[in-house]
């Protein structure tokens, strides 16, 4: 067993470990945070996309204990305050998801995006930079709608509220 | 055997033989076997994806090799009246064919295809533009019907509406919801019959101790028979809560009238909320327990009278590049005529859906075993689906016939994009390399060989 | 027309929780005591099983129990079923071979369960399953659909001679082919489908519990229609009367057809829970828990060989 000190959505953990653990393991079995979700154990999918120190990672494909010391921000962390973050609330506008199952990857990657490219998003830069998540319902169309529309929003907001910390 | 793998490739696939297309004669041979494979069973359109590619294949090559239109091939083909009884068990009950192929075309700027043919042919490219005229049978219904064909069960579906003191409601349904969005347009329809504020209604679904027995969710039916089944329970709760506004207001229930969240006494200026009926319909202070039963809840069992018919027009268009045989998305338009539409935004986002995965299966997709039985494709690294730099965005629209075999006008929307797509990019893909081998996934190196090809052919002529 | 009434394009209700990630999939749940599974399944397309030696998976580190085809025929649980019946040419009844939902003789394609192993973790459960010995006579295979009925293809199942379930026609035959002899021009086309795997981004996922002072069985699966599945598990596999199992799909990642069906793997998770000498042998004893449990978890293997579209 390793100890790891994670600090996820602005709280502090000590939790131990298996050293074979997954990253996404400690987050949806040990926190009990499920809204980060597997869909493929391959690295394919980005549905178990999180922030770790600010940047977005398949957290499928990192070990909890290279996460020692680090602070992640998952979809539940992703908004501050009550109130939903602007690409959140870019994806229910603009009917940017169905079964749900892609979509905390989803959005957790296009406020990374953002975070990287800026706030005026052409459509070719979004389906470029959405190449790791993929979704089976919605063909794309209102995805690409959402992150473009989301990322105009962030502006003045700009980084997420934890991404900042 | 799966559960329904037997229906699949037989009752769903060769009773859409006949197309949106008046056929005189129709005759379909299905073999069945076992491999040594996974099992295999339905999947988005079971049986009608199948049927339509071989109908708009055939049709779009006949009108080819007749030097025809292929879209005046089709307009002259297609059932004009209605209903129409195939040669293949199913009575057609409304369409307009025409209507939905000649918005497409307009859409798509048919007319210019020509013209960007050339630009692409200056630039090195290939063009080519591809037609799917489909039609679905969906609903899978009626319990009568598809029992003589077969089936285990019934297809009939259920609801109940429950109606609490207060006002709000929850409607408890057999269509199980996973991505169609059922807790939003259910509530539309209740919110639309009882005029009441959508966020008072809640949807339950997907549990045996909630919900009384029920068929669920598949074959586009959660419109078409899911919410008929709703609908015809609202009716009851109508009757019922007149009947107790009647009390209320002492008038005779024929005399009450419904609008809006409102019940009204005919000719009198008397009128009385939605919250005071549905309290006086629990506290049952105004009548007897001999006069009328206290609650207000009512369940129903929809079983439709017939299947419903989807149908439209999808025009793909491709550019290819004859160098590494990659094929890109230029231009698709979808004009689907599904009936009555609850929600536009849900329906349009179950169109993009079905055509992103028609076209992983027409361009990508392909679970793949070696000679020896080993799953080559097994996991998302060797298995591709469409990621969002594969597709374009779609441009879609509907034309409407009212479905009249259920109360609503419902046609069902889940399956057709995956219906209608993977024939309409093979005949763009075709049509650009000029060359009608082109078996799927249309990989690059597949479209390069039919395209080099094609090229090879066209230079020794 | 309402701003929220029939044709209005209503924001969606259910979007709050996926958004946030407080959606409720079944692998998101998770119940106090539970066992995790993993099955051993088969490498080879076509083969007898000739053994399955348990004993050394049996004592590894968290294992609970070690269950095979064998123990599942002996608690009598049907096999699946095919719903749907289609009558060839002839009239006779298309030719189902059995389909338990673990081996017991034979295997028929890759991925075939073979054994259930359950343990206190998923990785010990997996760890285990590397040691259940399993002895196979290999058998010729065939994969190709169209070498299936050649004569000297492997015979697949004893019920179907030449593999052939059924040959079905419809339509008139004799009309079709006068039309095509006095056409001025056919069209002819060779098409093949593509075999695809519908890959809704959720995988498949089961959790079952067994309620002791009840003596009933809950089953959270990712279901298109929990009511067909309770009736098919309890009247023909005969896991539990209807009334005494209750089955919740809760939310569910994408179907597409694919979760209609009932699979062998939440069979099998209801079973292994609700068998009391498995439960015996889990060492949860009537009075060792409030309950048993037995989690399958999410696994997109398992999906990959299960879940087909019509080749």
């Amino acid at each position: 067993m390793a100890t790891v000190n994670i600090t996820v959505n602005g709280k502090s953990h000590s939790v131990d470990v298996s050293p074979e653990t997954l990253l996404v393991e400690l987050i949806r079995e040990k926190l009990r945070l499920t809204g980060t979700h597997v869909g493929c154990d391959t690295s394919q999918c980005g549905a178990c996309v999180v922030h770790v120190d600010s940047a977005a990672v398949k957290s499928c494909t990192m070990l909890a204990v290279s996460a020692d010391g680090a602070k992640v921000t998952t979809i539940e962390g992703l908004a501050s305050g009550a109130g939903l973050h602007p690409m959140q609330a870019a994806f229910r506008e603009h009917h940017g998801l169905q079964c749900g199952f892609c979509t905390p990857g989803m959005i957790m990657s296009a406020v990374d995006m953002v975070n990287r490219k800026g706030n005026e998003l052409d459509e070719r830069t979004i389906r470029e930079e959405l190449e790791g998540n993929i979704c089976r319902c919605t063909g794309y169309h209102n995805i690409v709608k959402a992150v473009g529309a989301g990322a105009r929003a962030m502006k003045g907001g700009g980084k997420t509220a934890r991404a900042a910390e | 055997m799966s559960t329904f793998s037997s229906s699949v490739p037989t009752y769903l696939y060769a009773t859409l033989l006949s197309g949106q297309y008046a056929i005189p004669a129709i005759y379909a041979e299905v073999d069945a076997v076992y491999t040594n494979t996974a099992p295999v069973d339905a999947y988005r359109g079971a049986g009608r994806p199948e049927a339509t590619f071989v109908v708009e294949r055939l049709v779009e090559v006949a009108a080819r090799e007749l030097g025809l239109d292929p879209a005046e091939f089709r307009r002259k083909n297609f059932v004009k009246s209605f209903p129409h009884q195939t040669p293949v068990i199913m009575t057609y009950d409304a369409g307009d064919y025409d209507a939905s192929m000649t918005k497409a075309m307009e859409i798509i700027d048919y007319k210019n295809f020509a013209k960007r043919k050339a630009d692409s042919e200056r630039n090195g490219k290939l063009r080519g533009i591809g037609f799917s005229t489909y039609i679905e049978a969906c609903g899978i219904a009626p319990s009568q019907a598809v029992g003589s064909l077969g089936a285990g069960v019934g297809l009939w579906e259920s609801a109940e509406v429950r109606v609490n003191p207060t006002g709000s409601g929850e409607v408890l349904t057999g269509s199980h919801s996973h991505g169609q969005g059922h807790e939003t347009t259910f509530a539309q329809l209740v919110s639309d019959r009882l005029g009441v504020p959508i966020e008072t209604v809640s949807v339950v679904h997907g549990d045996t101790d909630k919900v009384q027995f029920c068929m669920g969710t598949y074959g586009s039916r959660s419109g078409a028979v899911g919410m008929s089944a709703i609908s015809k329970a609202l009716d009851k709760i109508e009757v019922k809560a007149k009947k107790v506004a009647g009390f209320l207001m002492e008038a005779s229930a024929d005399d009450i009238e419904f609008k809006d969240g409102k019940f009204t006494v005919k000719g009198t200026d008397k009128s009385a909320a939605w919250g005071d009926v549905t309290l006086h319909a629990y506290i049952a202070h105004k009548f007897s327990g001999q006069d009328l039963e206290p609650g207000l809840k009512e369940g129903a069992f929809y079983d439709p009278t017939n299947f419903t018919f989807p149908a439209g027009c999808h025009i793909a268009e491709v550019e290819i590049d004859p160098e590494t045989g990659k094929t890109t998305i230029a231009n698709w338009v979808a004009v689907d005529d599904f009936g009555i539409i609850i929600n536009p935004m849900i329906v349009e986002g179950q169109v993009h859906g079905g055509i992103a995965q028609g076209v992983g299966q027409a361009m990508l997709e392909g679970a793949s075993y070696s000679s020896d039985g080993q799953l080559v494709s097994g996991s998302f690294m060797d298995y591709a689906m469409p990621r969002a730099d594969d597709l374009p965005s779609f441009k879609v629209d509907t034309t409407v016939t009212r479905c009249p075999s259920n109360p609503l006008g419902i046609k069902g929307c889940g399956e057709a994009g995956a219906i209608a797509s993977p024939v309409a990019l093979i005949n763009a893909i075709t049509n650009a390399v000029g060359h009608e081998n082109v078996p799927m996934p249309a990989t690059p190196s597949t479209v390069w060989k039919a395209a080099q090809g094609a090229a090879m052919k066209r230079a020794a002529e | 027309m309402s701003a929220t009434g029939i044709g209005a394009a209503v924001r969606r209700k259910e979007d709050q929780r996926f958004i946030t990630g407080t959606g409720n999939y079944t692998s998101d749940i998770s119940r106090p005591g539970e066992v995790r599974a993993y099955f051993v399944r088969s490498p080879h397309a076509h083969a007898t099983i000739k053994k399955v030696d348990t004993k050394a998976a049996e004592k590894m580190p968290g294992v609970v129990a070690v269950l095979t085809g064998a123990d599942l025929a002996g608690d009598k649980i049907g096999g699946l079923i095919c719903g749907w019946a289609v009558s060839s040419k002839d009239g006779s009844p298309m030719k189902a071979g059995a389909h338990p939902a673990i081996a017991v003789d034979k295997v028929r394609c890759v991925g075939d369960q073979v054994a259930l192993v359950l343990a206190e973790t998923l990785g010990q459960a997996r760890d285990a399953a590397e040691k259940v010995k399993v002895e196979y006579g290999v058998l010729p295979s065939v994969v190709d659909p169209a070498k299936t009925q050649a004569s000297g293809a492997p015979q697949i199942h004893d019920v179907a001679p030449n593999n052939t379930i059924y040959d079905w026609h419809l339509g008139d035959k004799a009309a079709t082919d006068a039309a095509f002899a006095s056409a001025k021009h056919v069209t002819k086309l060779d098409i093949v489908n593509n075999r695809l795997v519908p890959n809704a981004m959720e995988p498949r996922a089961a959790i079952a519990e067994y309620d002791q002072g009840n003596d009933s069985l809950t089953l959270w699966n990712t279901s298109q229609n929990p009511h067909v599945a309770r009736l098919v598990i309890s009247a023909f596999i005969g896991m539990a009367p209807e009334h005494k199992l209750r089955v919740i799909a809760p939310d569910v990642g994408g179907g597409f057809g694919s979760k209609i069906f009932i699979y062998p793997e939440e069979v099998v998770a209801l079973w292994a829970c609700a068998a009391r000498e498995a439960a015996g042998e889990m060492g949860l004893g009537p009075f060792g828990g409030l309950s048993h449990r037995c989690a399958w978890p999410r696994s997109r293997h398992a999906c990959g060989a299960c879940d087909r579209r019509q080749p």
